[in-house]
């Protein structure tokens, strides 16, 4: 058995908002990404957040949960992540022993047009993440409005991950 | 193309092809999204010497997603037709410069290309 090193609750919380943020890299078009990004507003804060097409594109946030704590904070979760705006948006589980996820009606957005997708990320015995969509998520209705936000919070907050011209 | 780069052992070609038509499409849309009309050349490379000027006419300074257009065209006829396969650094490089210049397209014409 490989020897596993202990990490502090941050560190695995780090580990796992950056497995997210490489499946997003790899999924969308040259997206730009922030970590604990201050969006919409400096008061609020989104684990992983992905603007598609070098800031140009649709918004992508994920939180990031264990999952061995989730029943006690389902609802929370969920009613945070639905006050996101963003075009997409997952609620990221690892360290989730017993596979547990939020009942499926619970993804839904009130008017049908929306749903939260679940990410699993999972760690294998030699210590490698591996983040996957489990839950695809649907499209979330924004006004396009939300792109001049956009364009101020890029302007305003470097990307911790981008592709560089 | 982010997906055949996964396998690049099998899809060597196709991933360096993809690389390639996807900054060409790109670029169409930068044309079409700022004339209204697509243009279709002969030569390739005149295609890159047309976004240069369209480059100096809105102004634009940064003229670094033209040389990545102009080294994706200059391998073009390699991609497609050469009889050897490309090597890994080859085809990491076409992937390279296609995401870099995707990124400059999408920071310079942000506008014109918001929703393609």
């Amino acid at each position: 058995m490989a020897y596993r090193p202990v990490l502090s609750p941050e560190q695995q919380q780090g580990r796992a908002k950056n497995a997210v943020a490489d499946l997003l890299f790899r999924q969308l078009i040259v997206p730009k990404i922030f970590f604990d990004a201050h969006w919409p507003s400096r008061r609020s804060r989104v684990d992983v957040l992905a603007v598609d097409r070098s800031g140009s594109g649709e918004l992508h946030a994920a939180e990031v949960k264990r999952g061995r704590d989730l029943n006690t904070e389902v609802a929370d979760l969920i009613a945070r992540l639905s006050q996101i705006p963003a075009h997409f948006r997952y609620l990221a589980l690892f360290d989730n022993p017993k596979n547990t996820r939020p009942r499926s009606e619970m993804l839904y957005s009130p008017d049908g047009i929306g749903r939260i997708g679940i990410i699993e990320v999972r760690e294998d015995p030699l210590g490698n993440l591996d983040a996957r969509i489990s839950v695809q998520p649907e499209r979330f209705k924004l006004d396009s409005s939300v792109y001049k936000m956009v364009d101020r919070f890029t302007a305003s907050y470097p990307a911790n991950r981008e592709v560089r011209p | 193309m982010k997906l055949l780069n996964d396998d690049v052992e099998n899809y060597r070609t196709g991933v360096g092809l993809l690389a390639i038509h996807s900054a060409i499409s790109l670029n169409d849309a930068i044309t079409v999204g700022l004339t209204g009309k697509r243009k279709t050349y002969q030569d390739h490379a005149r295609a890159a010497r047309e976004l240069e000027r369209t480059c100096s006419s809105n102004r634009i300074s940064d003229k670094k997603g033209v040389d990545h257009l102009k080294w994706l065209l200059a391998h073009k006829n390699d991609v497609a037709y050469q009889g050897e396969p490309l090597d890994d650094a080859s085809v990491k490089m076409a992937v390279d410069k296609a995401q870099r210049f995707s990124a400059w397209a999408y920071n310079c014409f942000e506008e014109v290309l918001r929703g393609v």
